[in-house]
Protein backbone atom coordinates (compact mmCIF):
# COMPACT_ATOMS: atom_id res chain seq x y z
CA UNK A 1 0.00 0.00 0.00
CA UNK A 2 1.18 3.51 -0.85
CA UNK A 3 -0.15 6.58 0.96
CA UNK A 4 -0.43 10.07 -0.45
CA UNK A 5 -2.07 13.24 0.87
CA UNK A 6 -3.44 16.20 -1.05
CA UNK A 7 -1.94 18.90 1.13
CA UNK A 8 -3.71 21.73 -0.66
CA UNK A 9 -7.00 20.14 0.32
CA UNK A 10 -6.11 19.56 4.00
CA UNK A 11 -8.08 21.61 6.55
CA UNK A 12 -6.19 20.34 9.60
CA UNK A 13 -9.01 18.24 11.03
CA UNK A 14 -6.42 15.89 12.52
CA UNK A 15 -8.41 12.74 11.83
CA UNK A 16 -5.57 10.98 10.00
CA UNK A 17 -3.07 11.78 12.74
CA UNK A 18 -5.40 10.34 15.38
CA UNK A 19 -6.25 7.27 13.29
CA UNK A 20 -2.72 6.40 12.14
CA UNK A 21 -0.23 8.34 14.25
CA UNK A 22 2.79 6.46 12.86
CA UNK A 23 1.93 7.33 9.27
CA UNK A 24 0.67 10.91 9.46
CA UNK A 25 2.39 13.82 11.16
CA UNK A 26 2.31 17.61 11.12
CA UNK A 27 4.21 19.86 8.77
CA UNK A 28 5.62 23.18 9.99
CA UNK A 29 2.24 24.92 9.63
CA UNK A 30 0.28 22.17 11.39
CA UNK A 31 -1.12 20.59 8.23
CA UNK A 32 -0.59 16.96 7.33
CA UNK A 33 2.64 15.31 6.28
CA UNK A 34 3.15 11.65 5.42
CA UNK A 35 5.88 10.31 7.71
CA UNK A 36 5.94 6.84 6.21
CA UNK A 37 4.29 6.22 2.86
CA UNK A 38 4.40 2.41 2.90
CA UNK A 39 2.45 1.17 5.95
CA UNK A 40 2.48 -2.49 6.92
CA UNK A 41 0.38 -4.67 9.23
CA UNK A 42 -1.98 -2.80 11.58
CA UNK A 43 -0.98 0.49 10.06
CA UNK A 44 -2.65 -0.48 6.79
CA UNK A 45 -6.02 -0.81 8.50
CA UNK A 46 -5.43 2.48 10.31
CA UNK A 47 -4.68 4.23 7.03
CA UNK A 48 -7.87 2.85 5.47
CA UNK A 49 -9.78 4.28 8.42
CA UNK A 50 -8.01 7.62 7.95
CA UNK A 51 -9.21 7.62 4.33
CA UNK A 52 -12.79 7.27 5.59
CA UNK A 53 -12.46 9.76 8.42
CA UNK A 54 -10.79 12.58 6.48
CA UNK A 55 -13.63 15.08 6.02
CA UNK A 56 -12.19 16.46 2.78
CA UNK A 57 -10.93 13.24 1.15
CA UNK A 58 -7.32 14.40 1.27
CA UNK A 59 -5.88 10.95 2.07
CA UNK A 60 -5.34 8.64 -0.90
CA UNK A 61 -4.06 5.09 -1.06
CA UNK A 62 -2.91 2.97 -3.95
CA UNK A 63 -1.65 -0.59 -4.32
CA UNK A 64 2.07 -1.15 -4.35
CA UNK B 1 -40.96 11.59 -7.18
CA UNK B 2 -41.14 14.26 -4.50
CA UNK B 3 -43.20 13.58 -1.43
CA UNK B 4 -44.68 17.05 -1.31
CA UNK B 5 -47.42 16.78 1.28
CA UNK B 6 -50.66 15.71 -0.39
CA UNK B 7 -53.95 16.85 1.06
CA UNK B 8 -54.66 14.78 4.15
CA UNK B 9 -50.97 14.03 4.72
CA UNK B 10 -49.58 15.33 7.92
CA UNK B 11 -46.85 17.89 7.23
CA UNK B 12 -43.58 17.30 9.08
CA UNK B 13 -43.01 20.46 11.13
CA UNK B 14 -39.50 21.54 11.98
CA UNK B 15 -37.62 22.16 14.24
CA UNK B 16 -38.59 19.47 16.73
CA UNK B 17 -37.65 19.73 20.39
CA UNK B 18 -35.90 17.02 22.35
CA UNK B 19 -37.94 15.53 25.17
CA UNK B 20 -35.17 13.57 26.89
CA UNK B 21 -31.59 14.65 27.72
CA UNK B 22 -30.16 11.48 26.19
CA UNK B 23 -31.92 11.23 22.88
CA UNK B 24 -32.66 13.27 19.77
CA UNK B 25 -36.26 14.35 19.15
CA UNK B 26 -38.31 11.11 19.23
CA UNK B 27 -39.73 11.61 15.72
CA UNK B 28 -36.26 11.27 14.15
CA UNK B 29 -36.40 7.49 14.32
CA UNK B 30 -39.55 7.33 12.21
CA UNK B 31 -38.27 9.93 9.73
CA UNK B 32 -35.02 8.00 9.32
CA UNK B 33 -36.91 4.78 8.70
CA UNK B 34 -39.23 6.48 6.21
CA UNK B 35 -36.66 7.99 3.86
CA UNK B 36 -33.09 9.32 3.55
CA UNK B 37 -34.61 12.71 2.63
CA UNK B 38 -37.85 13.94 4.17
CA UNK B 39 -39.73 17.03 3.13
CA UNK B 40 -40.60 19.32 6.05
CA UNK B 41 -41.99 22.76 6.80
CA UNK B 42 -39.56 25.00 8.67
CA UNK B 43 -40.64 28.08 10.67
CA UNK B 44 -43.16 30.19 8.72
CA UNK B 45 -43.88 27.18 6.51
CA UNK B 46 -40.70 27.33 4.46
CA UNK B 47 -40.44 23.95 2.73
CA UNK B 48 -37.09 22.22 2.99
CA UNK B 49 -35.44 18.79 3.17
CA UNK B 50 -34.26 16.85 6.19
CA UNK B 51 -31.40 14.40 5.60
CA UNK B 52 -31.92 11.59 8.07
CA UNK B 53 -29.33 8.83 7.55
CA UNK B 54 -25.60 8.54 8.14
CA UNK B 55 -24.64 7.63 4.58
CA UNK B 56 -26.64 10.45 3.00
CA UNK B 57 -25.38 12.92 5.58
CA UNK B 58 -21.74 12.07 4.77
CA UNK B 59 -22.40 12.42 1.05
CA UNK B 60 -24.29 15.69 1.20
CA UNK B 61 -21.91 17.37 3.63
CA UNK B 62 -19.18 16.81 1.01
CA UNK B 63 -21.36 17.82 -1.95
CA UNK B 64 -20.25 21.06 -3.57
CA UNK B 65 -23.74 21.55 -5.00
CA UNK B 66 -24.87 22.51 -1.50
CA UNK B 67 -24.02 25.99 -0.25
CA UNK B 68 -23.78 27.33 3.31
CA UNK B 69 -24.20 30.95 2.19
CA UNK B 70 -27.34 32.29 3.92
CA UNK B 71 -27.58 35.18 1.45
CA UNK B 72 -28.73 32.71 -1.19
CA UNK B 73 -32.43 32.56 -1.86
CA UNK B 74 -33.91 29.46 -0.28
CA UNK B 75 -31.29 29.09 2.45
CA UNK B 76 -33.11 28.14 5.67
CA UNK B 77 -31.46 31.01 7.56
CA UNK B 78 -31.82 33.59 4.77
CA UNK B 79 -33.92 35.87 6.99
CA UNK B 80 -31.12 36.10 9.54
CA UNK B 81 -28.20 36.40 7.14
CA UNK B 82 -25.52 38.89 8.08
CA UNK B 83 -24.69 41.38 5.36
CA UNK B 84 -22.00 43.94 4.72
CA UNK B 85 -19.40 44.42 7.44
CA UNK B 86 -20.97 41.80 9.71
CA UNK B 87 -20.55 39.13 7.05
CA UNK B 88 -16.81 39.62 6.58
CA UNK B 89 -14.67 36.77 7.90
CA UNK B 90 -17.62 34.54 8.84
CA UNK B 91 -16.21 31.65 6.87
CA UNK B 92 -18.82 29.18 8.16
CA UNK B 93 -21.25 30.99 5.84
CA UNK B 94 -18.89 30.99 2.84
CA UNK B 95 -18.38 28.43 0.11
CA UNK B 96 -15.06 27.41 -1.42
CA UNK B 97 -12.88 29.02 -2.64
CA UNK B 98 -13.66 32.10 -0.49
CA UNK B 99 -14.00 29.84 2.56
CA UNK B 100 -10.72 27.98 2.02
CA UNK B 101 -8.43 30.96 2.60
CA UNK B 102 -9.62 31.21 6.20
CA UNK B 103 -9.33 27.49 6.94
CA UNK B 104 -5.78 27.49 5.56
CA UNK B 105 -4.55 30.40 7.63
CA UNK B 106 -6.10 28.85 10.76
CA UNK B 107 -4.60 25.34 10.46
CA UNK B 108 -1.61 26.41 12.52
CA UNK B 109 -4.01 27.69 15.23
CA UNK B 110 -6.45 24.77 15.37
CA UNK B 111 -4.63 21.78 13.90
CA UNK B 112 -3.73 18.56 15.70
CA UNK B 113 -0.28 19.76 16.66
CA UNK B 114 -1.51 23.06 18.09
CA UNK B 115 -4.11 21.24 20.18
CA UNK B 116 -1.38 19.07 21.67
CA UNK B 117 0.75 22.12 22.45
CA UNK B 118 -2.19 23.75 24.22
CA UNK B 119 -2.78 20.81 26.52
CA UNK B 120 -0.71 22.12 29.46
CA UNK B 121 -2.52 25.48 29.40
CA UNK B 122 -5.87 23.71 29.17
CA UNK B 123 -4.92 21.49 32.13
CA UNK B 124 -3.84 24.49 34.17
CA UNK B 125 -7.10 26.27 33.39
CA UNK B 126 -9.19 23.25 34.42
CA UNK B 127 -7.40 22.98 37.77
CA UNK B 128 -7.65 26.72 38.33
CA UNK B 129 -11.42 26.64 37.83
CA UNK B 130 -11.87 23.51 39.96
CA UNK B 131 -9.72 24.92 42.79
CA UNK B 132 -12.21 27.73 43.15
CA UNK B 133 -14.91 25.40 44.47
CA UNK B 134 -13.42 21.94 45.11
CA UNK B 135 -13.58 22.45 48.90
CA UNK B 136 -17.30 23.30 48.87
CA UNK B 137 -18.70 19.77 48.45
CA UNK B 138 -21.50 20.99 46.18
CA UNK B 139 -21.73 23.04 42.98
CA UNK B 140 -23.58 23.75 39.78
CA UNK B 141 -21.28 22.22 37.18
CA UNK B 142 -22.72 24.32 34.34
CA UNK B 143 -22.17 27.70 35.93
CA UNK B 144 -19.11 26.89 38.03
CA UNK B 145 -17.16 24.53 35.77
CA UNK B 146 -18.36 24.09 32.16
CA UNK B 147 -18.73 27.75 31.25
CA UNK B 148 -15.81 29.29 33.18
CA UNK B 149 -13.45 26.57 31.91
CA UNK B 150 -14.42 26.71 28.24
CA UNK B 151 -14.69 30.52 28.25
CA UNK B 152 -11.24 30.97 29.77
CA UNK B 153 -9.69 28.51 27.31
CA UNK B 154 -11.15 30.20 24.23
CA UNK B 155 -10.31 33.68 25.54
CA UNK B 156 -6.74 32.58 26.21
CA UNK B 157 -6.53 31.00 22.78
CA UNK B 158 -7.70 34.09 20.94
CA UNK B 159 -6.15 36.73 23.15
CA UNK B 160 -9.29 38.15 24.73
CA UNK B 161 -8.20 39.67 28.07
CA UNK B 162 -9.30 37.49 31.00
CA UNK B 163 -11.04 40.43 32.66
CA UNK B 164 -13.32 40.77 29.62
CA UNK B 165 -14.38 37.11 29.50
CA UNK B 166 -17.55 37.65 31.56
CA UNK B 167 -18.67 40.50 29.29
CA UNK B 168 -18.04 38.42 26.20
CA UNK B 169 -19.88 35.48 27.76
CA UNK B 170 -22.96 37.67 28.40
CA UNK B 171 -22.86 38.95 24.80
CA UNK B 172 -22.84 35.44 23.31
CA UNK B 173 -25.56 34.31 25.69
CA UNK B 174 -27.76 37.23 24.58
CA UNK B 175 -27.12 36.37 20.93
CA UNK B 176 -27.95 32.72 21.39
CA UNK B 177 -31.12 33.53 23.34
CA UNK B 178 -32.39 35.88 20.63
CA UNK B 179 -31.81 33.45 17.77
CA UNK B 180 -35.42 33.60 16.54
CA UNK B 181 -35.94 37.27 17.37
CA UNK B 182 -35.24 39.29 14.23
CA UNK B 183 -35.25 42.56 16.21
CA UNK B 184 -33.05 41.56 19.13
CA UNK B 185 -30.56 39.39 17.23
CA UNK B 186 -28.88 42.18 15.22
CA UNK B 187 -28.56 44.31 18.37
CA UNK B 188 -26.99 41.48 20.36
CA UNK B 189 -24.67 40.77 17.46
CA UNK B 190 -23.71 44.43 17.20
CA UNK B 191 -22.74 44.58 20.88
CA UNK B 192 -20.21 41.78 20.50
CA UNK B 193 -19.00 43.25 17.20
CA UNK B 194 -18.34 46.61 18.80
CA UNK B 195 -16.29 44.99 21.53
CA UNK B 196 -14.24 42.88 19.11
CA UNK B 197 -13.87 45.81 16.72
CA UNK B 198 -11.96 47.76 19.34
CA UNK B 199 -10.03 44.72 20.63
CA UNK B 200 -8.85 43.87 17.11
CA UNK B 201 -8.08 47.53 16.44
CA UNK B 202 -5.75 47.65 19.45
CA UNK B 203 -4.00 44.51 18.27
CA UNK B 204 -3.57 45.87 14.73
CA UNK B 205 -1.81 48.93 16.07
CA UNK B 206 0.47 46.76 18.19
CA UNK B 207 0.46 43.13 17.01
CA UNK B 208 1.80 40.65 19.55
CA UNK B 209 2.54 37.18 18.24
CA UNK B 210 1.50 35.71 21.62
CA UNK B 211 -2.15 35.54 20.65
CA UNK B 212 -4.21 34.38 17.70
CA UNK B 213 -5.59 37.87 17.12
CA UNK B 214 -2.05 39.25 17.23
CA UNK B 215 -0.74 36.68 14.76
CA UNK B 216 -3.58 37.42 12.34
CA UNK B 217 -2.90 41.14 12.75
CA UNK B 218 0.76 40.52 11.96
CA UNK B 219 -0.28 38.54 8.88
CA UNK B 220 -2.44 41.47 7.84
CA UNK B 221 0.60 43.78 8.05
CA UNK B 222 2.64 41.36 5.96
CA UNK B 223 0.10 40.41 3.31
CA UNK B 224 -2.79 42.87 3.54
CA UNK B 225 -5.18 40.05 4.50
CA UNK B 226 -7.37 39.41 6.40
CA UNK B 227 -8.55 43.02 6.47
CA UNK B 228 -9.89 44.57 9.66
CA UNK B 229 -13.54 43.60 9.20
CA UNK B 230 -12.63 40.05 8.23
CA UNK B 231 -10.34 39.68 11.23
CA UNK B 232 -13.15 40.86 13.51
CA UNK B 233 -15.49 38.39 11.81
CA UNK B 234 -13.10 35.46 12.23
CA UNK B 235 -12.69 36.18 15.93
CA UNK B 236 -16.44 36.65 16.30
CA UNK B 237 -17.08 33.27 14.75
CA UNK B 238 -14.41 31.45 16.75
CA UNK B 239 -15.59 32.95 20.03
CA UNK B 240 -19.26 32.25 19.54
CA UNK B 241 -18.77 28.71 18.20
CA UNK B 242 -16.08 27.70 20.61
CA UNK B 243 -17.25 27.85 24.17
CA UNK B 244 -20.93 27.00 24.60
CA UNK B 245 -20.53 23.69 22.78
CA UNK B 246 -17.64 22.54 24.96
CA UNK B 247 -19.45 23.68 28.12
CA UNK B 248 -22.55 21.71 27.13
CA UNK B 249 -20.59 18.56 26.36
CA UNK B 250 -18.74 18.78 29.67
CA UNK B 251 -21.92 18.79 31.75
CA UNK B 252 -23.94 16.36 29.61
CA UNK B 253 -21.04 13.93 29.28
CA UNK B 254 -20.44 14.03 33.03
CA UNK B 255 -24.12 13.36 33.62
CA UNK B 256 -24.05 10.38 31.23
CA UNK B 257 -20.94 8.91 32.84
CA UNK B 258 -22.47 9.26 36.31
CA UNK B 259 -25.47 7.30 35.07
CA UNK B 260 -23.18 4.53 33.82
CA UNK B 261 -20.89 4.00 36.83
CA UNK B 262 -19.40 0.76 35.48
CA UNK B 263 -18.26 2.57 32.30
CA UNK B 264 -16.96 5.52 34.32
CA UNK B 265 -14.98 3.14 36.55
CA UNK B 266 -13.40 1.49 33.50
CA UNK B 267 -12.24 4.71 31.91
CA UNK B 268 -10.97 6.08 35.21
CA UNK B 269 -8.98 2.89 35.80
CA UNK B 270 -7.52 3.02 32.28
CA UNK B 271 -7.18 6.66 31.15
CA UNK B 272 -6.01 5.44 27.74
CA UNK B 273 -9.71 4.77 27.07
CA UNK B 274 -10.68 8.46 27.29
CA UNK B 275 -10.24 9.30 23.58
CA UNK B 276 -12.56 6.42 22.59
CA UNK B 277 -15.04 7.35 25.31
CA UNK B 278 -15.09 10.97 24.16
CA UNK B 279 -15.88 10.05 20.55
CA UNK B 280 -18.81 8.00 21.88
CA UNK B 281 -20.04 10.83 24.12
CA UNK B 282 -19.87 13.19 21.15
CA UNK B 283 -21.86 10.75 19.01
CA UNK B 284 -24.37 9.93 21.70
CA UNK B 285 -25.20 13.51 22.69
CA UNK B 286 -24.90 15.17 19.24
CA UNK B 287 -25.60 18.55 20.82
CA UNK B 288 -25.11 20.39 17.53
CA UNK B 289 -27.74 19.05 15.20
CA UNK B 290 -29.42 20.58 12.13
CA UNK B 291 -28.54 24.10 13.23
CA UNK B 292 -24.90 23.51 12.32
CA UNK B 293 -25.74 21.78 9.05
CA UNK B 294 -27.85 24.34 7.18
CA UNK B 295 -27.51 24.29 3.42
CA UNK B 296 -29.20 25.34 0.19
CA UNK B 297 -28.99 23.41 -3.09
CA UNK B 298 -27.41 25.36 -5.95
CA UNK B 299 -28.23 22.58 -8.42
CA UNK B 300 -30.58 19.64 -8.54
CA UNK B 301 -29.43 16.78 -6.28
CA UNK B 302 -30.82 13.25 -6.23
CA UNK B 303 -31.10 11.60 -2.80
CA UNK B 304 -32.53 8.09 -3.02
CA UNK B 305 -35.75 8.41 -4.96
CA UNK B 306 -36.11 12.12 -4.16
CA UNK B 307 -34.81 15.17 -5.94
CA UNK B 308 -33.73 18.28 -4.10
CA UNK B 309 -34.33 21.17 -6.48
CA UNK B 310 -31.95 24.12 -6.88
CA UNK B 311 -32.92 26.80 -4.39
CA UNK B 312 -34.38 24.38 -1.83
CA UNK B 313 -33.11 24.42 1.74
CA UNK B 314 -31.59 21.41 3.46
CA UNK B 315 -30.90 20.50 7.08
CA UNK B 316 -28.64 17.53 7.68
CA UNK B 317 -29.86 15.93 10.90
CA UNK B 318 -26.53 15.12 12.51
CA UNK B 319 -28.22 13.77 15.64
CA UNK B 320 -30.28 11.37 13.52
CA UNK B 321 -27.27 10.24 11.45
CA UNK B 322 -25.43 9.51 14.70
CA UNK B 323 -28.27 7.17 15.75
CA UNK B 324 -28.49 5.39 12.40
CA UNK B 325 -28.38 1.63 13.05
CA UNK B 326 -26.78 1.18 9.60
CA UNK B 327 -23.73 3.01 10.93
CA UNK B 328 -23.74 2.20 14.66
CA UNK B 329 -24.85 -1.05 16.28
CA UNK B 330 -27.45 -0.46 19.04
CA UNK B 331 -27.17 3.27 18.40
CA UNK B 332 -29.33 4.31 21.38
CA UNK B 333 -26.97 2.64 23.84
CA UNK B 334 -24.05 4.56 25.31
CA UNK B 335 -21.01 2.31 25.04
CA UNK B 336 -17.68 3.99 25.66
CA UNK B 337 -15.85 0.97 24.23
CA UNK B 338 -17.38 1.19 20.77
CA UNK B 339 -15.51 2.74 17.86
CA UNK B 340 -17.69 5.82 17.27
CA UNK B 341 -15.17 7.75 15.19
CA UNK B 342 -17.43 7.96 12.15
CA UNK B 343 -19.85 10.17 14.07
CA UNK B 344 -20.94 13.52 12.67
CA UNK B 345 -20.91 15.52 15.90
CA UNK B 346 -18.37 17.87 14.28
CA UNK B 347 -19.94 17.60 10.83
CA UNK B 348 -18.07 16.48 7.70
CA UNK B 349 -16.72 18.11 4.56
CA UNK B 350 -14.83 21.41 4.32
CA UNK B 351 -16.94 22.93 7.11
CA UNK B 352 -16.18 20.24 9.67
CA UNK B 353 -15.77 21.97 13.05
CA UNK B 354 -12.48 23.84 13.12
CA UNK B 355 -12.31 23.40 16.88
CA UNK B 356 -12.51 19.59 16.84
CA UNK B 357 -8.87 19.03 17.79
CA UNK B 358 -8.95 21.48 20.67
CA UNK B 359 -12.43 20.45 21.83
CA UNK B 360 -11.25 16.84 22.18
CA UNK B 361 -8.38 17.98 24.40
CA UNK B 362 -10.67 20.23 26.45
CA UNK B 363 -13.12 17.39 26.99
CA UNK B 364 -10.51 14.84 27.99
CA UNK B 365 -8.72 17.27 30.29
CA UNK B 366 -12.03 18.57 31.66
CA UNK B 367 -13.59 15.19 32.49
CA UNK B 368 -10.40 13.80 33.98
CA UNK B 369 -9.72 16.85 36.13
CA UNK B 370 -13.33 16.95 37.28
CA UNK B 371 -13.54 13.33 38.42
CA UNK B 372 -10.08 13.57 40.05
CA UNK B 373 -10.80 16.80 41.92
CA UNK B 374 -14.31 15.93 43.10
CA UNK B 375 -14.16 12.45 44.68
CA UNK B 376 -17.44 10.59 45.10
CA UNK B 377 -19.19 12.91 42.64
CA UNK B 378 -22.97 12.37 42.44
CA UNK B 379 -25.99 14.19 41.10
CA UNK B 380 -27.29 16.31 44.00
CA UNK B 381 -30.97 16.29 43.25
CA UNK B 382 -33.53 14.90 40.87
CA UNK B 383 -32.96 16.90 37.67
CA UNK B 384 -36.20 18.39 36.40
CA UNK B 385 -36.89 19.78 32.93
CA UNK B 386 -35.64 23.23 33.91
CA UNK B 387 -32.09 21.83 34.06
CA UNK B 388 -32.09 21.18 30.30
CA UNK B 389 -32.18 23.58 27.39
CA UNK B 390 -34.77 21.75 25.30
CA UNK B 391 -35.62 24.81 23.20
CA UNK B 392 -32.04 25.95 22.63
CA UNK B 393 -30.53 25.60 19.19
CA UNK B 394 -27.55 23.81 20.73
CA UNK B 395 -28.73 21.26 23.27
CA UNK B 396 -27.29 21.52 26.75
CA UNK B 397 -27.89 21.96 30.42
CA UNK B 398 -28.77 25.20 32.17
CA UNK B 399 -28.03 23.82 35.65
CA UNK B 400 -26.34 20.68 36.95
CA UNK B 401 -26.33 20.43 40.77
CA UNK B 402 -23.75 17.93 42.07
CA UNK B 403 -22.27 16.86 45.42
CA UNK B 404 -19.01 15.16 46.45
CA UNK B 405 -16.85 14.50 49.52
CA UNK B 406 -14.36 17.34 49.70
Amino acid sequence: MRVRVLRERCIGAGQCMRAAPEIFGSDESGGVRVESDAPVGDSEAEVLLAVQLCPVQAVLVADG
Amino acid sequence: MNDTPRSGDETVRFPMARTCPFHPPPAYEELRRRSPAVRAAYVEDTPLWLITRHRGALQLLCDSRLSTDPRRVGHPFAAMAAHGRQRAGQFIDMDPPEHDYYRKILISEFGYRRARELRPVIERTAHEVLDEFAADGAADLVGQFGYPFSTRVICHLLGVPAEDSAYFHDCTREMIDSFYDSEKLPLARQKLFDYLDSLVGRSERNPSTDTLIGRLAARQRRTGRPDHDSLVGVVFLLLTAGHQTVANMLSLGTYSLLRHPEQLARVRADPGLWPTAIEELLRFHSIVDWVGFDRVATEEIAVGEHTIAAGEGVFVLGASANRDPEAFLDPDVLDIHRDARRHLAFGFGVHQCIGGNIARVELEVGYRALFDALPGLTVAAELDDSCFRYEARTFGMSRFPVRWQP
